[in-house]
């Protein structure tokens, strides 16, 4: 997972992405060569022996690969930016088909974490105002979380408190 | 290559049964992998117990033929498909997503699927045994007619077949997402250790030639029940075809098998020679090749079914081209010692038995590979043991080696070296003494897959099954090792190994539960 804090003159923004090594591209890609050395494979053992019922079964394989390398891509294209403006922080979140945004006005805006389950740091990292707060970097690993906390903290001069 | 960080936080974890059945875990699942195909790799034994004490002498002693031919068949797919296959899908589930700096497999629920269907599947392929008709008995390659008439423990057997055929697709799908989508910061493709490539293209494998069994053995299923006639001559069918359909997976089967156990020993020899590997990127590409090749020589296991001129030729001198990447990698393991500061802990000695032993089942594959050879050694013990020493000399040395290798990473702790020493000297006389005179059986002539023989043959099926006993009682040492090195001992180090290179030496021993939550940089 990556957190890239791109300094811009207001607002600041914070940019969190999974970690991952392809590329939707290259994820077409991949998927298009299995698919077709399955299919050359059932096709030719199709023409030349007649034996057309492993066709149905490499076009099963090919749903559960296509399904397979989706759900990874979908889990690529998560991310969340964080815009702190000088009045107002704004939370863009993409999580799979779910896209999410919200406004806070800077003031008012805390930082929280929260201890969700055992572990030596919380788990959870919330954003908002006027009692209502949302979830942000649930990607992140704890200790990701935690300096993105901080950092938030100190670009809106707060103070993080912490939840149970 | 160089790993920054390598981070654990918390080690909590779900306890009690519900912790094994409903686990995402990699590790988790890598353990559950591994101790099924121990279970299965103890089984398998079993039943080759059972056909050596009945080939201790001639005549029929304690099973009667059809039990015996039982046997053969069930100890082969236990063997293939139960103890082989998961023992390396264990072994990516431990060591693929350390290796690469992912924090785990990139579909963890589908992961805990493909392995609880191994459980099943072994239960009707053994429960087969017990059903009217018994098992199928035809041999592991399910020949029709004989598949095609046998009872209902066929039926048995191709539904486990099925289902450990559904498994492999699931892993290997998983296993190419997880290494292709999953990489650590900076680990390009051709930085991946040589355990994560061979994998890689032992899932492209599977996921190609998988869907080629699954269409051969749902046609022997609709040739039994469902009227067709694909394989049946009587009805026009053609029991030929079902052999070229079955050897175009079954060829590339074997590659399933070795790959992953040349990957292991990539990892071993360089580790204990305190060198890098000589010739990484041939290493590669020579993997690759031998993948490509294995698609393009499944005649040659019938040679002797009647095929044309020109057909075994092509398949003869295809053959042979194995030979070359083969030898690539050999010379590059070899090299990779040459002038090491070589140390010879139980891994190492596993790695080197592995490569001497590979190579006289090599040398043995290109013996069958002389078409007008192989019309003599055909169907003989000479097969028999050639595949053993490519089996059992290459995949299961190379799986007991990596178990060694790895163990004090899951564990903790180190392993009795003594114990570690003799499971390994034990193992291998006892599989040379088993397998190496069934080269004389077979080229004196004697058949494969009979339970009773002539008395020409008799010395050498006694030293063979002499030699079995030994490898089936040396394989306790194992056992009793690895549950002393999970109980304790000596406590190991992160690295453990002098010569260790990797991102899995600098998670702490034991690896926790979670690993690489915050990925590594790899430079």
């Amino acid at each position: 997972m990556t957190i890239a804090a791109a300094s811009h003159t207001p607002p600041t923004r914070y940019l969190i992405t999974p970690n991952r090594s392809m590329s939707r591209r290259g994820s077409a890609y991949l998927v298009v060569g299995i698919a077709a050395c399955a299919l050359l494979v059932a096709g030719s053992m199709t023409i030349l022996y007649g034996a057309w019922p492993i066709l149905p079964f490499a076009g099963l394989e090919i749903v559960l690969l296509v399904f397979a390398v989706r759900h990874v891509q979908n889990s690529c294209d998560n991310r969340e930016v964080i815009d702190v403006g000088e009045r107002h922080v704004d939370v863009t979140r993409r999580h799979g088909d779910n896209l999410d945004s919200f406004r806070f006005v800077r003031a008012w805006t805390r930082i929280a974490l929260r201890q969700t389950r055992l572990g030596n740091l919380p788990d959870r990292l919330e954003i908002g105002s006027h009692g209502k707060l949302i979830e942000i970097g649930s990607f992140l690993t704890d200790d990701e979380r935690y300096s993105l906390a901080n950092e938030l903290a100190m670009q809106l001069g707060r103070k993080i408190s912490h939840r149970n | 290559m160089t790993a920054t960080t390598a981070d654990q936080h918390h080690d909590h974890h779900p306890t009690g049964i519900t912790r094994w059945l409903f686990t995402t875990n990699h590790k988790d699942i890598g353990t559950l992998y591994l101790w099924f195909s121990f279970t299965m790799f103890i089984i398998g034994g079993l039943m080759a117990m059972i056909i050596r004490s009945e080939l201790f002498e001639p005549g029929l002693q304690f099973v009667d033929p059809l039990f015996f031919n039982q046997m053969t068949t069930v100890h082969a797919l236990v063997m293939i498909f139960g103890a082989a296959m998961p023992a390396f899908v264990g072994l990516a589930n431990w060591q693929i997503p350390l290796m690469i700096g992912a924090p785990d497999m990139a579909l963890p629920r589908l992961n805990n699927w493909s392995f609880w269907l191994l459980p099943p599947a072994a239960t009707l392929l053994i429960a087969s045994l017990f059903v009217p008709g018994g098992a199928p008995a035809g041999g592991w390659t399910i020949y029709p007619p004989l598949s095609i008439q046998g009872g209902m423990g066929v039926d048995f057997g191709i539904l486990a077949l099925h289902m450990m055929g559904i498994s492999s697709i699931m892993g290997s799908i998983n296993i190419i997402a997880t290494i292709m989508n999953m990489r650590a910061p900076g680990m390009i493709l051709m930085k991946l250790p040589m355990f994560v490539w061979t994998w890689l293209i032992t899932a492209f494998l599977l996921v190609t030639c998988i869907p080629v069994l699954a269409g051969a053995i749902t046609m022997l299923l609709t040739d039994r029940h469902f009227g067709t006639h694909f394989f049946d001559s009587s009805g026009g069918g053609d029991p030929v075809m079902f052999q070229h359909i079955f050897w175009f997976f079954g060829h590339p089967e074997v590659y399933i098998l070795i790959l992953p156990a040349f990957g292991v020993v990539s990892q071993i020899i360089p580790t204990f020679s305190r060198k890098p590997l000589f010739g990484y990127t041939s290493m590669v590409f020579a993997t690759a090749t031998i993948a490509f090749l294995s698609f393009i020589v499944w005649a040659h296991h019938m040679f002797t079914v009647g095929m044309p001129l020109t057909g075994e030729l092509f398949f003869m001198y295809s053959t042979m081209l194995i030979a070359i990447p083969t030898s690539v990698k050999i010379f590059n393991w070899v090299s990779t010692m040459w002038r090491g500061s070589l140390t010879f802990e139980t891994p190492m000695l596993y790695a080197i038995g592995m490569v001497f032993l590979f190579t006289i089942g090599g040398f043995s594959g290109l013996m069958l590979a002389i078409v007008p050879a192989d019309f003599q050694y055909h169907d003989t013990y000479f097969v028999v043991a050639h595949f053993h020493y490519v089996i059992f000399g290459g995949t299961i040395l190379g799986a007991l080696g990596a178990v060694y290798f790895w163990l004090p990473k899951w564990t903790g702790h180190m392993y009795n070296e003594t114990l570690g020493k003799w499971h390994f000297w034990l193992t291998v006389i006892g599989m040379n003494v088993t397998f190496f005179p069934q080269h004389f059986l077979g080229l004196a002539g004697m058949p494969r897959r009979i339970p009773d023989y002539a008395l020409q043959f008799a010395e050498f099926n006694m030293v063979s099954s002499l030699g079995a006993f030994l490898l089936g009682l040396s394989q306790i040492i194992f056992l009793i090792n690895v549950l002393k090195t999970i109980k304790g001992g000596e406590k190991a180090s992160d690295r453990v190994w002098e010569g260790s290179t990797g991102l899995e030496w600098t998670v702490p021993s034991p690896a926790p539960y979670h690993t690489f939550a915050t990925p590594p940089v790899v430079k």
